[in-house]
């Protein structure tokens, strides 16, 4: 390849693995495998040359990572971690200004709600995780996913019901006691 | 404060939202983009993974080359007792040359251009003794043109045959009309050795 090419792969590198890992990252949720997935997506582009004619770099970049990391779950045979339904949370919500003790309490909600995102079915979570990515609005979720808008948006919200509803669930229990 | 549902959803969207941004918050460790680089470097490199099919490929080729270029000869080889089979022919044709004189033969292989008998009869005797087999010919025996004798004999007798024939005659070789008389041996009478007279021998 030629050393111009090679400064544009590693500039593409530079300015876009990040997000690459963020994406993949969200897909399979463990950090040696998003490694690996990202390193893969950009080496399968390397060999087909085919990072030089992107007109959406972005959405191109996490569509191809995305496939990727599907296809790590596939070959690993395996999903991202699945978490029991029973989250019972026994504390209050901490909106308020987080002390450490607050700080503490919120990472152990956040647990318990990884936990149950890990359990949406994956029509679901993949449009879920992704819209949370700050880099991706509905529309280049759509993109990756191959899906229309309208689609992903919709599924976002069944994916945001189900949670408040388990979460609110959750959060009853404590307060039925 | 869990009386207003509103603000319960609205504190489940705020904690929802929280717990996503951590869910999809990680950052790759600092070795990666060299990694990747590395990797990409590594592609450019010209691979010897090529060899491990190459060369049974290219034994493979050489045998099968010489498998074929050697098959031929060998039918050639086993192919030869075959032609010496047939060879009778040929020493049907000396032993009837055995009988014609030195000159009839060259006489005979004029009146027959195409049978060159003393030569096939050569032929296959240096065949049958060491050299290699010939390559195969289109017409066999192989033609060949007559010596500068065999063909002075032979602008002899197309001139004035009639003389040349007498002159056969008259040299006492069997004509082909005539039968062949047997041939009367006198008995041989071998007289004794003389003892040595001095014994200087």
């Amino acid at each position: 390849m030629v050393s111009e090419d090679v400064a544009e792969f590693e500039a593409l590198v530079a300015r876009q693995s990040h997000f690459v890992y963020r994406v993949v990252y969200a897909i399979l949720r463990n950090r040696h495998d998003a490694e690996d997935a990202v390193q893969e997506t950009f080496l399968k582009l390397y060999r087909n040359h085919t990072w030089k004619a992107i007109e959406d770099e972005r959405a191109f970049l996490a569509r191809t990572a995305w496939r990727v990391a599907l296809d790590c779950i596939s070959k690993s045979d395996r999903l991202p971690k699945q978490a029991s339904t029973d989250f019972q949370p026994d504390y209050e919500p901490a909106l308020s200004a987080p002390s450490p003790e607050q700080h503490a309490i919120a990472a152990g909600q956040h647990t318990g709600i990884h936990r149950m995102i890990d359990t949406l079915p994956e029509e679901l979570r993949q449009p879920l995780v992704l819209s949370a990515i700050d880099e991706l609005n509905s529309r280049e979720v759509a993109v990756i996913l191959g899906l229309p808008e309208g689609t992903v948006r919709t599924r976002i919200m069944r994916a945001r019901l189900m949670l408040k509803q388990k979460l609110a669930a959750t959060m009853e229990k404590p307060h039925a006691r | 404060m869990r009386d207003d549902p509103t603000q319960d959803r609205d504190e489940l969207d705020i904690l929802l939202d929280a717990a996503l941004a951590t869910y999809v918050d990680s950052e790759p460790s600092p070795s990666l983009r060299p990694r990747i680089l590395a990797a990409a470097s590594d592609l450019d490199r010209p691979s010897l993974g090529w060899l491990s099919w190459a060369i049974p490929a290219l034994a493979a080729a050489l045998l099968m080359t010489i498998f074929l270029t050697h098959r031929p000869a060998a039918r050639r080889e086993t192919s030869q007792p075959t032609a010496d089979l047939s060879a009778p022919r040929v020493p049907a044709s000396t032993e009837r040359t055995a009988y014609i004189p030195p000159k009839s033969i060259a006489t005979e292989a004029t009146l027959h251009p195409g049978s060159n008998l003393p030569r096939a009869a050569r032929s296959v005797r240096t065949t049958a003794s060491v050299q290699p087999p010939l390559p195969r010919q289109d017409v066999f025996p192989t033609p060949i043109s007559l010596n500068p004798e065999e063909q002075a004999l032979a602008a002899a007798i197309n001139r004035s045959p009639e003389r040349i024939a007498k002159q056969i005659a008259q040299s006492g070789a069997p004509s082909q009309e005539e039968p062949i008389e047997p041939l009367r041996i006198a008995a041989i009478h071998i007289p004794p050795l003389n003892p040595p007279d001095n014994g200087d021998n």
